[in-house]
């Protein structure tokens, strides 16, 4: 497993107040990496730490195997493209020009690559139109053509389609998963839209309070959103010898009162006559499953 | 270190107040000249009728030729009147351009991709001494055409004690420009370096310096003039006298030279240091 960013207990302080608070992230190559977190976790401090825009109080980081301890990181952070809050771009300029200016700082002066970009974020038609006279979503297009000049390896994404209609998120989305899967681009992406965000982030990492508070695939975050029977009883061991002996029954004990069984939910009126004929005092069973959203939720809820 | 500079030179060229602020200052030099042409003429004529008395009462000099120079006006007598007005609009486009970089946000799509966060520096310095000189040579082309134009007895003379002197203007203005977009980079706003310069032209900024002089005499038992080593109060003063006298003395030229150059060090390694160590909003 090949990562492309390692963080140990990365840190940065304000004064008295910690904005990220020893966080310790490990984010694959090729990945679409989703960081969830309320107004104020340290989402955008982190994405400004890990995009060289600024300096981390304490801890360390790994960006494409160059460390900060030994002071080369520098020479990593060229290979990182970042659109953080707005996007930066010149409004008195039209879009091509915004991209020349960026191209010629990473030395590129071709102009077929700054009109290959802008038909990447489908803004080729633009024209001469000056950026200032944009709709909010073609800005938002323009700031990730932006962030891709230079050929990034890293994507920084920090909350791209906010205040986006819907139509606006889903071409959005739809140029995140094409840079990602034609260009094998990694990308780090924030958003308060938990859905739009489970639809394409392979992992994810949840914020509260500038502490990293869970980091999980997909894949993990879905067993633990599927739907599942959830029994509640004072003695989940007997319960299990019981569920045990009905066979072809997976399920997990998660604290002194509960028991999820993860597949057949269907069977339940079985499950509880078996219970209820062994002697076990069940107080409650019903069906669970959450979203990312109520996941998420309930995980801040516990945290706070 | 290229690229970046590259970078912030074509964008200043993009700038709409670029042209718009080096057009209004060949305007307002050229209207003020013309407006005082009366005013320069009449500045020539008196030192003619003086040369004529002192003729008339025969000191045994050689008159004639000392009536053909006394009424000339050169290069340097008119533009000394007027290139002070390029500070304003060196301190007004630069720092308004410096500001542009930070507040459009256009600076986080490059600062991470740089190895070095000085090559802004480099940069920006690198643009304020072009402007400056296309400032200056406007301002300087503009006033000896309306000279030429409309001063009578204009002529070209003493050229090279004016590029000595255009060349001490010259570094005086690169570095007050320097020194605004340092202010402007620093307090993160165009406003400071803007007023800055406007207590500067109106004097005020002078008579507090003048003011803390005194004090500063007073206390040191020992003669202060701080006023002297603060470019943007340090004034070349050139006048044209007879020949064979000096006309402009080589000691405030190149002592304007060693303050642009002190400047121009301490403002850039200092520049240097401030966009490395901060963080980018």
């Amino acid at each position: 497993m090949e990562y492309i960013l390692k963080t140990n207990l990365l840190t940065k302080q304000f004064k008295q107040q910690k904005a990220v608070d020893g966080i310790s992230i490990q984010i694959e190559r090729g990945a679409i990496y989703g960081l969830i977190g309320r107004n104020g976790a340290g989402k955008t401090t982190f994405l400004r730490m890990i995009s060289g825009l600024a300096k981390p109080t304490s801890g360390e980081m790994e960006l494409m195997d160059m460390s900060s301890a030994n002071g080369k990181i520098n020479t990593a952070f060229e290979r990182v493209g970042c659109l953080i809050e707005q996007p930066g771009i010149y409004k008195n300029m039209n879009a091509f020009e915004n991209l020349k200016l960026k191209a010629m700082c990473c030395g590129v002066h071709s102009k077929d690559y700054i009109n290959q970009k802008l038909a990447l974020v489908g803004l080729d038609y633009v024209g001469k139109k000056a950026v200032g006279n944009f709709s909010l979503g073609m800005k938002q297009r323009l700031g990730i053509a932006m962030a891709m000049v230079g050929e990034p390896d890293l994507l920084v994404l920090d909350e791209p389609i906010n205040g986006l209609d819907p139509q606006g998120i889903i071409e959005v989305r739809d140029i995140i998963q094409k840079i990602n899967h034609e260009q094998n681009v990694t990308i780090v992406i924030s958003s308060h839209i938990l859905e739009e965000l489970s639809k394409i982030a392979t992992h994810y990492g949840i914020i509260n309070n500038g502490k990293l508070l869970e980091q999980l695939s997909r894949s993990e975050l879905m067993d633990k959103c599927a739907e599942r029977l959830e029994i509640v009883t004072d003695t989940p061991e007997q319960a299990c010898v019981v569920l045990d002996e009905l066979g072809g029954i997976s399920y997990k004990v998660v604290d002194k009162q509960t028991i999820h069984v993860l597949n057949r939910v269907e069977d339940s009126a079985l499950i509880n006559a078996n219970l209820s004929k062994a002697g076990i005092p069940v107080q409650s069973m019903g069906r669970k499953n959450e979203s990312l959203e109520d996941y998420f939720i309930e995980l801040i809820s516990k945290a706070n | 270190m290229l690229n970046v500079i590259r970078m912030e030179i074509s964008r200043m060229f993009k700038t709409r107040s670029f042209y718009i602020t080096i057009a209004v200052c060949a305007v307002l030099v050229a209207g003020l000249l013309y407006i005082l042409t009366p005013v320069i003429n009449e500045a020539f004529e008196i030192q003619t009728e003086s040369a004529m008395v002192s003729q008339q009462s025969g000191d045994g000099w050689t008159v004639s030729m000392r009536l053909e120079n006394t009424s000339v006006a050169c290069p340097s007598s008119v533009c000394s009147s007027f290139i002070s007005f390029c500070v304003v609009f060196v301190v007004i486009f630069i720092a308004c351009f410096v500001g542009e970089f930070y507040k459009n946000g256009f600076c986080k799509n490059v600062i991470g991709r740089v190895r070095h966060r000085y090559y802004f520096q480099a940069a920006k310095a690198a643009c304020v001494i072009v402007y400056t000189a296309i400032l200056v040579a406007v301002t300087v082309a503009v006033t000896l055409i309306a000279a030429n134009t409309w001063v009578n007895n204009f002529e070209f003379v003493y050229i090279k004690e004016f590029v000595l002197y255009l060349l001490g203007e010259y570094c005086l203005l690169t570095v007050i420009g320097l020194a605004a977009a340092f202010i402007t980079e620093l307090s993160g706003s165009k406003i400071p370096a803007i007023v800055y310069i406007v207590l500067c032209s109106t004097n005020i900024m002078s008579s507090l310096i003048a003011a803390t002089d005194s004090k500063l005499s007073e206390w040191l038992s020992a003669e202060v003039a701080i006023e002297d080593y603060i470019p943007s109060l340090y004034q070349l003063n050139f006048q044209t006298d007879v020949p064979g006298n000096s006309i402009m003395q080589n000691e405030p030229v190149i002592r304007a030279l060693v303050i642009s150059l002190v400047a121009f060090v301490v403002y850039n390694i200092v520049g240097s240091v401030v966009i490395s160590k901060r963080d980018i909003k």
